[in-house]
């Protein structure tokens, strides 16, 4: 049988007709469902944060997660394993910086705990092994330490190198 | 494309990304790219749960270890003694576990999660730390 669907609308005005399921990875769009009531066909959740690039990516990831178990609860044992992202997954961030920055922001808005966390995950490997310079480098932030305060980083590093 | 920047996003969504990361990463590097993440690598949730281990774990990206050795001290004389009161969660291994656990005393900590460490050493180890249980 087809399941129900809804009409996602981005900020930019396009609408997009999603499987409620799928659409129910998002928590947002999952409470918006259930509390307000919006089960009608005709009735469309706009989604003011998003854009219809990233919501594309977004449909596009939990059409792809739609079965899978749902995340646990609680974050406590969860291990800081960067390596276990899957290879679709891999494939599906294969995009530019400012795309997947968009994604994390859309994640968190949708609260979509999965897509957060491997977008989350994608970046810190970005960051992991590098020296401060690589990562200003990687990632076009300026260094705006004072004078002052770079002598004393530097100091911190020189009492460890007497060590 | 756009020029969405690392900086754009929220402190809640970066303190997400460093808790990702080894605690050790964090302290050696991230720290120090600029003050914004000099002053969330200290913040309270980052450093709740720290890990410290000196072995990373081996991904696709970086098959290496961590050069732990030269920072070890840095993080123990410099970092902990200004964070201990905030460490609720602490991970060690056999080479971090005594410089780490006689940098400071941890009075939130509620969890010690000790890893890849050999039975004798672990011996040796808990015979010559004091452990004070606050109920």
């Amino acid at each position: 049988m087809a399941g129900n669907k809804i009409k996602l609308q981005s900020n930019d005005g396009d609408t997009f007709d999603v499987d409620v399921e799928i659409a129910k990875q998002s928590a947002t769009i999952k409470t918006m469902l259930e509390d307000l009531g919006m089960s009608e066909e005709d009735d469309v959740i706009p989604l003011p944060n998003v854009n219809s690039a990233i919501l594309k990516k977004v449909i596009q990831w939990a059409t792809h997660h739609k079965d899978d178990p749902p995340p646990p609860e609680d974050d406590e044992n969860r291990e800081k394993n960067l390596s276990d992202i899957s290879s679709w997954d891999q494939d599906f961030l294969k995009v530019d910086q400012g795309t997947l920055f968009e994604l994390i922001l859309a994640a968190n808005y949708l609260d979509i705990k999965g897509l957060l966390d491997v977008t989350c995950k994608t970046v810190a490997n970005m960051i992991k092994g590098r020296t401060p310079e690589e990562i200003r480098r990687q990632f076009n932030i300026k260094n705006d330490f004072t004078p002052q305060e770079e002598e004393q980083i530097k100091k911190e590093n020189e009492w460890c190198e007497e060590k | 494309m756009n020029d969405f920047n690392i900086l754009d996003l929220p402190d809640e969504i970066l303190l997400m990304i460093f808790n990702k990361l080894n605690t050790i990463d964090v302290f050696r590097s991230v720290q120090y790219v600029n003050r914004r993440f000099y002053e969330l690598s200290l913040d309270g949730c980052q450093v709740q749960d720290m890990q410290m281990t000196t072995m990373m774990g081996v991904d696709t990206h970086y098959k290496q270890i961590s050069p732990i050795d030269t920072n070890l001290p840095r993080i123990c004389g410099n970092i902990l003694p200004k964070i201990h009161d905030k460490v609720q969660k602490l991970t060690v291994d056999q080479s971090s576990m005594i410089p780490v656990l006689h940098a400071a005393d941890y009075p939130q900590l509620y969890s010690l999660t000790i890893i890849d460490i050999e039975e004798e050493f672990l011996h040796d180890c808990l015979s010559s730390i004091v452990f004070l249980f606050y109920y």
